[in-house]
Formats: structure tokens, sequence, C-alpha cells
């Protein structure tokens, strides 16, 4: 019996599976989407370079290519995930900062809209939630320190203050238009 | 330089990229309930890897039966992006043998 296949058959459905979750709950509680996706890349790049440089067993060598592949790809589906999230195709999580701002411009929804079984006929989902009434304080925490006034803190304050002023252009240009 | 490793992850990559394509042309046509016999024929690849004596033929024939049993698990969510508008909608669509007891099984998805 030769279990190669089924090793890598199934590392690789496993590896789609953790990608899918994965990526979905990387988007939705990270407040920049860049660090998760640097970190997947260089996951990904990292597994591929031993695979063609260090493994000599073509098992070894193949798991980790495939698996690293998967993890590329995965970076890439975080941006795409974020563009689901901003076009209503995900949910939105409204303790993420950067989604509550999305929220508060009339972007995305809260509603999973792929949580349903499917019907057999078009389906109308419901008209996008008006402006929710969330206004951002533009105050974060440090995740170390937990102190507002050091500087990780400020940083983030800043980062949200950016995110929040780019939504606010975006419906502005909508409401001209 | 391992290439056949390599190679094993591009392969993986294309399977995946050819995956979308039929998942979505599948499930325009023929709808998302086949979805117990796209299970099976991944199973039936994976099974079937174990019977061939090459290590990377084996493994390619493993990606690619991943691959389909993956899609099985996609076409669920495929026919709900279709209904609300997101792809191409088509009605009616071909009905798989063993519909009626099929739709009484809860349709895998990841």
């Amino acid at each position: 019996m030769q279990f190669s296949g089924l090793v890598i058959g199934g590392a690789m459905f496993l590896s789609i599976w953790g990608g899918h979750v994965g990526v979905r709950w990387l988007e939705a509680h990270s407040v920049r989407v860049w660090p998760p996706a640097l970190l997947l890349f260089l996951a990904g790049a990292g597994l591929n370079l031993y695979a063609l440089f260090g493994s000599r067993d073509v098992l070894l060598g193949g798991l980790c290519s495939v698996v690293g592949f998967t993890l590329l790809w995965d970076s890439l589906e975080v941006y795409r995930q974020m563009w689901r999230v901003l076009h209503s195709h995900a949910p939105a999580n409204p303790a993420n900062p950067r989604h509550a701002a999305y929220l508060a411009a009339g972007k995305g929804t809260l509603v999973d809209l792929l949580k349903r079984e499917p019907q057999g006929s078009r389906y109308e989902p419901p008209a996008p939630q008006a402006a929710a009434p969330l206004v951002p304080t533009f105050a974060a925490s440090c995740p170390i320190c937990h102190d507002a006034s050091c500087i990780l803190s400020q940083r983030r304050a800043a980062v949200l203050r950016q995110d929040w002023n780019a939504v606010q252009g975006w419906r502005t240009t909508e409401v001209q238009a | 330089m391992n290439w056949a490793a390599i190679a094993m992850g591009f392969f993986s990559l294309g399977i995946i990229g050819l995956g979308f394509f039929w998942v979505i042309r599948m499930e325009y046509y023929l709808g998302y309930l086949w979805w117990p016999y796209v299970l099976a024929a991944g199973v039936l690849l994976l099974g079937g890897s174990l019977f061939v004596a090459d290590a990377g033929w084996s493994a390619l024939l493993g990606i690619f039966g991943g691959s389909v049993f993956w899609g099985a698990t996609e076409l669920k969510e495929q026919a709900v992006r279709a209904e609300v508008g997101w792809f191409k909608f088509r009605s009616p669509k071909q009905e798989p043998p063993g519909v009626e007891r099929i739709r009484k099984w809860h349709a895998p998805h990841l």
C-alpha cells in the first residue's frame, strides 16, 4: 500500500479547511490586514523554501510544498475576505474597530448571508442596514501594557483615525455621485 | 534541490484553481444536490491512491482526490451564492438519482 497520496491529499484538504476558517477569523479580528497576510506569506514561502532546499524526502517535501502553497493562497485570501466584508458578502465584526468603521460608513452587514440552506430559487437579501450608530473614539489600548498613553496605544489610535477618515472619504464620494 | 516537491505544490495550486471553476460550472448546470456523488468520487480517488505503486503518482492522485473532496463541500455554499445573486443562477437543474433521500441529508461545508 502506498500512503503518500492519502497523506498529501488529506493534508491538502485539511489545510484548505484550516485556511477557510483561519482567514475569516484573522480578517475579522485584525485591526490591520497586512500583518496576518504577511505572516501567512512568510510561512508559505518558508515551507516552500524548506521543500526545495531542506528536504530530500519526496513525501515530506511534497507535504511542505502543498501546505506552503495553500498558505500563500491564504495570504491573498485575507485581502479578498476584506473585500467580501466591505461588499456585505461576509459578516462584519463590530468589535473590530476597522469593521466598526465600515459599518459606520454604511458599508458591510452583520448578517451572514451564506448561513442558510439553498432553496432552489432566487433569494432577495435584506437591504443593507443603515449606518450603525457607532462612532469610534479612536482610543486604543496597548495589547501588552493596556495603558492608553503608551506609544503603541497612540500608534494604534492613529491607525484607527486613518481608517475612519478613509471610509468617511468613500461615503462622501458616494453621496456626491 | 527537491523539484518534485515543488512540482506537487504547483500541481495542488493548479488543481485548487481548477476546483473553483468546476464547482461554479457544476452548481450552475447540475445543482448542489450532486454533492454525495462528488464526495464519493473524492473518497474513491484518495482510496485509489493507496494502490498506485509510485509515491509521486500516488501523491498527485491524492491531491486530485483531496480537491474533489473539497469541491463537494463547496457546492452548497456556491448554491447559496448563486441564489443571493453573486453568481449566475439557473433553474431548473438536473436532479441527481436519489434526490429525495439526498434532500434529507445535511450537505457538508467548511
